[in-house]
């Protein structure tokens, strides 16, 4: 009797069944154990991407890159250096500047020394007195003259 | 016709609903159509296997996007030829016979005689099918495996139908020729 080609076929490959067997079982437990999984769960795994996400970003933005990463780190290395630096100068230019400001404090002296000289023509050294009353002033105003 | 009696009984839209019964008769009713598939024209028995399971995730994953659930087994078929093609195009050139080369013979189409195989000259010529080149192999089989239209046949290897019937043509040509010479 005849053969159809199909049966020859299969008759080929018979062999395979046990694999083919295996097969099937293994994605019927990955692919449909996952499907159902995010079907229950409403969003597919998001925990677990929560989870992997520093150690994907570390693979997949990092790692590929980490020459450029590395060089980037060093140059903001060097530029929080150098601010350090730049910030420690001026510190030190004020300790320096005590002399400078002991010549204004003199000269600060000086300046009142000198008003202090003036001051005789005007009423000395007086300090200024709380504001009196606008009646008191009138008068105070009209004696001057 | 075998595929098209069985694909109506098939538990497509069970499968589609995640019933993994339904799944599980789908691949058992395809699992060694498919492989007798692609290992005649990958000849690679690992690759085979692989290219089957790559099969069977995507018809999960995928299924949604199946429109006519009676399409079912020219589905699966279209992705394994797929699937094939790719492994093709991963080998060199002289290993990689190319699919895309013989898709142009459709200008001088056959007549339904010449293209249709008779039922005393399947068993000789599916003896004498590794020798033909993948393209002529693939319609040959997918003709006799699955008894698949001309239709089907150009669906799965997203050819024109005059592409399929010329290859189908080619294809019983070659193998007269080759069995004649044996013959001889």
């Amino acid at each position: 009797m005849n053969k159809t080609p199909r049966e020859i076929l299969f008759e080929r490959h018979r062999d395979a069944e046990g694999q083919l067997d295996a097969i099937r079982e293994r994605v019927l437990v990955q692919e449909l154990t996952a499907t159902r999984a995010g079907a229950e769960h409403g969003s597919p795994d998001v925990a677990q991407l929560l989870v992997q996400l520093p150690g994907r970003i570390w693979r997949e933005l990092f790692w590929p890159c980490r020459r450029i990463w590395a060089g980037l780190a060093a140059a903001w290395l060097v530029i929080i250096a150098i601010n350090f630096q730049s910030l420690e100068g001026p510190a030190s230019a004020q300790g320096g500047s005590s002399g400078a400001s002991s010549v204004f404090w003199t000269f600060l002296a000086e300046q009142n020394r000198l008003l202090a000289e003036l001051g005789d023509v005007a009423p000395p050294q007086q300090p200024p007195a709380a504001p009196r009353p606008r009646s008191d002033r009138r008068e105070f105003n009209r004696a001057r003259c | 016709m075998l595929a098209v009696a069985e694909s109506k009984e098939l538990p497509v839209r069970e499968a589609k609903a995640g019933d993994p019964e339904a799944w599980n008769r789908l691949f058992q009713r395809y699992q060694l159509p498919l492989y007798s598939y692609v290992f005649e024209l990958v000849r690679d028995e690992q690759t085979s296997l692989d290219i089957v399971q790559e099969v069977f995730i995507n018809a999960v994953r995928y299924v949604d996007r199946l429109r006519d659930d009676g399409k079912f087994g020219s589905w699966l078929f279209g992705i394994a030829h797929q699937k094939c093609i790719q492994q093709w195009r991963k080998l060199p050139r002289e290993e990689g016979i190319g699919i895309e080369e013989l898709g142009s013979v459709s200008d001088d189409e056959p007549s339904p005689s010449e293209w249709l195989i008779n039922k005393e000259q399947e068993e000789e010529f599916m003896l004498q099918l590794n020798q033909l080149p993948p393209p002529q192999r693939s319609v040959l089989l997918l003709h006799f495996v699955e008894d698949f239209s001309l239709e089907e046949i150009a669906g799965i290897t997203m050819t024109a139908i005059g592409t399929v019937k010329s290859r189908l043509h080619y294809a019983r040509k070659s193998l007269r020729k080759i069995i004649e010479k044996e013959r001889s």
